[in-house]
């Protein structure tokens, strides 16, 4: 009897399912899929990450809102990991739009510091191109978001006390 | 927003409070956030920011949830990220 084929589910565009195959992928750790207190399924992982490599939520965890994207790799080798996990503490919530918009960057980046730590020299440089800034006009997609949004019966203060509607706003989503 | 002049271009970052100021109609800042983008218009600045600035606007407008504007929002907010506006 022939063994049967695995079935291949292409999580591409369910961000739930996308977010927890990275994770269980960059981590090599596996996840119990619960409904109450039963045990559904199994998620685990193709290939284990090698020794020494860095799991995906560590790499989250030094990710710095005033730093660019560019910057990870050096803030990843300078820091240790107590600064790494209060930057974890401080972050919360953020991580989870930052996981959600910033996927494909995030993963280049996770493989160029895995490299790194691997000793493995890359085979040929970044092709990603910087985009150009452009002169800011009438025209210029910035201004569709211009009073797109009127907020009812919320706050009217929360561009004067950013961080603190922002820790709110992370703290809300734990 | 902050100013700098470089490549002899004038530049401007722009953070979260202040799109989220120029998002938000009932803000404190709105008419004021209106008032120095008109201005950056006429002066034909270039705007930078990073993404880590977008997905703090992503979250916060996430909070507001209960808004049925939202998903219009989180769209545009998800357009501005696709456009050249990053160094």
């Amino acid at each position: 009897m022939p063994a049967k084929e695995v079935k291949h589910i292409d999580v591409t565009h369910i961000p739930e399912l996308l977010r927890l195959a990275e994770e269980v992928q960059n981590t090599g750790e596996i996840r119990i899929l619960k409904k109450d207190q039963e045990e559904l399924a199994q998620i685990t992982p193709i290939k284990p990450l090698p020794n020494g490599l860095v799991p995906f939520t560590d790499v989250l965890s030094t990710i710095r809102p005033e730093i660019a994207l560019q910057d990870i790799i050096d803030a990843y080798t300078k820091g240790n990991s107590k600064q790494r996990k209060l930057i974890e503490l401080q972050l919360g919530g953020f991580r989870t739009s930052l996981e959600r918009m910033m996927a494909e960057q995030v993963g280049d980046i996770i493989k160029q510091i895995n490299e790194k730590k691997a000793g493995v020299k890359p085979t040929k440089p970044s092709t990603r191109k910087r985009a150009k800034s452009r002169v800011f006009t009438k025209d210029d997609p910035l201004w569709n978001i211009v009073g797109i949004f009127k907020d009812d019966g919320g706050p009217t203060d929360v561009s004067a006390n950013i961080d603190k509607y922002l820790a709110d706003a992370y703290s809300d989503t734990h | 927003m902050s100013t700098s002049t470089r490549y002899n271009s004038r530049w401007v970052f722009s953070d979260t409070s202040g799109y989220y100021a120029a998002m938000i109609e009932n803000d404190e800042n709105h008419d004021a956030a209106l008032v120095i983008l008109s201005r950056l218009e006429r002066e034909r600045v270039r705007f930078f920011t990073t993404l880590y600035v977008l997905a703090e606007l992503h979250a916060l407008v996430i909070n507001r949830r209960r808004n049925p504007q939202l998903a219009l929002a989180l769209s545009e907010i998800s357009k501005l990220a696709a456009q050249p506006l990053f160094l």
